[in-house]
């Protein structure tokens, strides 16, 4: 890498020369400030440059499908009706107490603002929430009384606790707070609405760097990309989770990002430049949910794998310097915003890992062996093995679970399609399963060869199932399998989308993309009727 | 390429058919209920258990009956409704539904309207407590139990596209921004989606 230590063209021409008549303490300072101010103009035109050329090198398809995901999280963002998503009242009051004082939130109560509290009761949330039998609100005095109550002026700062969402690091909010003062002389609905907005371009990000990823995993292949895109941007459960107010949306986009930036390093060494961005998207990635614990050992030892496996010094020649020293940095600028955190919490006498800290403690507390803990996490997504207790008895989590509310599971987790409609959905994705299957023992050879990276993937996806089912066993008496959500499984869009573009790619080069195209519009129904259950349900 | 074409319009047409099918249907109603409260949190039940109680009056194209458990994943719910000795109609909801504070179950068409009905629900193994909304009664041996909240869907009055208008407006009563024509420019950002991805598909598969 060239970004250290050299000198542009553009700095010569302002560097002082030794022959300067005027060589006074004054005019030499003069020329220095001068001189260091022509060396970060050229720094920038350097970055600046070097961010154009990267975007230019970005196909328009990826651009495509980063607009389709856009539209289609705005959509849901109208569609699905205010704060009837998982949570969404607890993100709001944490984004609101934020943007209102400048304060992370202080508790884990509910204590949202008189403003979000008479909004909830006139929406009638709660009776609306987990009922698909009632519909939103009609009668002209429950709207006129919504008018009134949205005109009136009421305080916005609650007493500090945001709920569930309070043990959530501050990143999200902080930038949720951008739509909502912008949105700050409408009403509360006003504001919410622009905050799920943002959302929507979080999920354009996110359909584009799971191109990217598809593009680096697949070069190969150059039709599969937009396939893997496309899936991804259709990908409903992207489009909803995108369209409410809810940190996971900046999740996906940062875990795609990292994704696309790690096959990028896999492919072309772990530089420099690659050091910063994968460092800085960790770090942002601990500073945006918290479920990023999970997937943050995966990463890890990419980062040591890629060390180990070095750097080329010509492309396509062989490796010949170790990247200890990005590696360093990597993990360095990662691990930065944890413990700025923990510094902060430490001076201000507060819990090391301040409101996460009673998470872990109850972590830390519960009496269960090791041994108990994985045969609940396997059976958590997998089918029971001969001697293994039954935690899930008359259940099969694997279909009944996650393959069911990957087909549809929207609103507050109550808005479900037909029966018949997941047994038939098992058929298109069976077919997908099959043909992925088929690709992947056809390019055996090629995945022996990829093997480290491979398992750095499989590695990040242990991780983040381990994290979730672990929750879901400590919560288990209280909520029972309740953590079974596919939402906190989306940060590994990047790999569905590599296996869709697969499945697409195992139907062979002349029926490939066929099978991408007709792929597409499976996606692309799932998505329109997944929009129209959602409208039935709330509207009908 | 011809072949990509191909593809894509199959998939689009039976899109566009399985959208024409689902809108042209009316939706199912409310017809009639058996009468029992749905108070909150009765009681709980672990499952593996069979219970029966009076269904009372079962209207005529009965295809759904709406019954008051809740989990938040829930077991596998039998249904069966006799009248005398003949089943009237059964169904099964598969195990894994919810969140939700109902769980319907969708059953054989009944063909003609019942009275003095009786229905039996068979929960099946559970992971979790179930929570039971309905009423405490004690039956003539003195002992206590518990009566679910059954309500009976079938299909109402009109399709779905018939009350398009309704519902656009419904979605901009407690909506920003408000008015109807949020949920008609949700309808051409959603064509707008189905363009831009045919065209990327048919310039980029090939």
């Amino acid at each position: 890498m060239n970004a250290r230590g050299s000198s542009s063209p553009a700095d010569t021409p302002t560097r002082p020369s030794s022959e300067s008549p005027s060589t006074g303490p004054s005019r030499a300072a003069a020329d220095t400030t001068e001189a260091q101010a022509a060396s970060a103009r050229g720094r920038f035109a350097r970055v600046r440059g070097a961010s154009r050329a990267t975007l230019r090198g970005i196909p328009r398809a990826a651009w495509g499908c980063a607009l389709i995901a856009v539209i289609s999280a705005a959509c849901w963002s109208i569609i699905t009706p205010p704060f009837q998503a998982p949570d969404e009242p607890a993100h709001f009051t944490y984004a609101q107490y934020l943007a209102e004082t400048g304060r992370l939130p202080t508790s884990h109560a509910d204590q949202y603002s008189p403003e979000e509290t008479a909004v909830l009761v006139d929406l009638q949330q709660s009776a609306l929430r987990w009922h698909p039998e009632v519909r939103t609100i009609s009668s002209p005095a429950a709207v006129g009384k919504l008018r009134r109550d949205l005109g009136a002026g009421l305080p916005r700062v609650g007493g500090g606790g945001a709920g569930v969402a309070s043990s959530q690091p501050p990143l999200y909010y902080a930038l949720a707070t951008i739509p909502y003062r912008l949105g700050s002389g409408g009403s509360l609905l006003d504001r919410l609405e622009l905050m799920r907005l943002m959302g929507a371009l979080l999920a354009g990000l996110t359909a584009l760097f799971t191109f990217l990823f598809v593009r680096e995993s697949l070069p190969g292949v150059p039709w599969a990309w937009t396939v893997g895109g496309l899936a991804a941007a259709l990908m409903p459960l992207l489009g909803f989770t995108s369209g409410f107010v809810t940190p996971d949306a900046m999740l996906y986009a940062v875990c795609a990002a990292l994704f696309c930036s790690l096959a990028r390093a896999f492919r072309h060494g772990l530089t420099w430049r690659g050091a910063i961005v994968l460092g800085a998207l960790i770090g942002i990635g601990f500073l945006t949910k918290v479920n990023f614990i999970g997937l943050a050992p995966g990463v890890m030892l990419g980062l040591v794998v890629l060390a180990f496996r070095g750097v080329r010094d010509t492309p396509g020649g062989p490796r010949v310097r170790r990247s200890f020293g990005p590696m360093a940095l990597a993990i360095g600028i990662a691990m930065s915003p944890i413990c700025v955190y923990v510094l902060f919490n430490l001076v201000n006498g507060d819990p090391t890992f301040g409101l996460v800290s009673g998470a872990i403690d109850g972590v830390s507390q519960k009496e269960s062996s090791i041994v108990a803990e994985i045969v609940y996490i396997w059976e958590f997504y997998l089918p029971r093995l001969p001697g293994m207790t039954d935690n899930f008895p008359g259940l099969s989590t694997i279909h009944q679970v996650w393959f069911n509310r990957t087909v549809g599971l929207y609103g507050w987790l109550d808005t479900t399609f037909p029966p018949w409609v997941y047994t038939f959905a098992l058929f298109p994705a069976g077919l997908m399963a099959a043909l992925a299957l088929r690709s992947l023992i056809v390019c055996r050879s090629a995945l022996l060869r990829r093997m480290p990276e491979l398992l750095v993937y499989l590695a990040i996806c242990l991780g983040l199932m381990a994290l979730i089912g672990g929750d879901s066993k400590l919560a288990s008496t209280s909520e029972g399998a309740g953590y079974a959500q596919p939402r906190y499984l989306m940060p590994l869009l990047p790999l569905a989308a590599a296996m869709v573009a697969l499945a697409a790619r195992g139907a062979g080069r002349r029926w490939g993309p066929v099978a991408g195209a007709l792929i597409v519009t499976v996606f692309l129904a799932q998505e329109i009727f997944g929009q129209l259950l959602t409208v039935a349900r709330f509207y009908g | 390429m011809l072949r990509v074409r191909l593809g894509l319009a199959a998939g689009l047409v039976a899109t566009a058919v399985a959208l024409v099918m689902v809108l042209s249907r009316p939706p199912l109603v409310v017809a009639g209920s058996n009468n029992v409260a749905a108070n909150f949190a009765i009681t709980f039940t672990q499952g593996n258990e069979r219970a029966c109680q009076p269904g009372g009056t079962v209207p005529r194209g009965t295809e759904a009956i709406r019954v008051s458990l809740s989990p938040n994943i829930g077991p596998r719910v039998a249904l069966r409704l006799t009248s005398g000795s003949t089943v009237l109609t059964e169904g099964t909801r598969a195990a894994g539904w919810g969140v939700d504070e109902t769980v319907t179950v969708p059953v054989k068409r009944v063909a003609r309207t019942a009275t003095d009905t009786r229905v039996c629900t068979t929960i099946g193994p559970t992971v979790e407590g179930v929570q039971v909304n309905g009423e405490t009664v004690r039956e003539p041996s003195g002992r206590s139990t518990y009566r679910l909240r059954m309500e009976y869907l079938r299909p109402g009055d009109g399709s779905w596209l018939s009350r398009a208008s309704s519902i656009a407006s419904r979605m901009g009563l407690a909506h920003a921004p408000t008015g109807a024509w949020p949920a008609y420019l949700a309808i051409v950002a959603m064509i707008a989606v189905c363009v831009i991805a045919s065209r990327l598909v048919l310039r980029e598969l090939r």
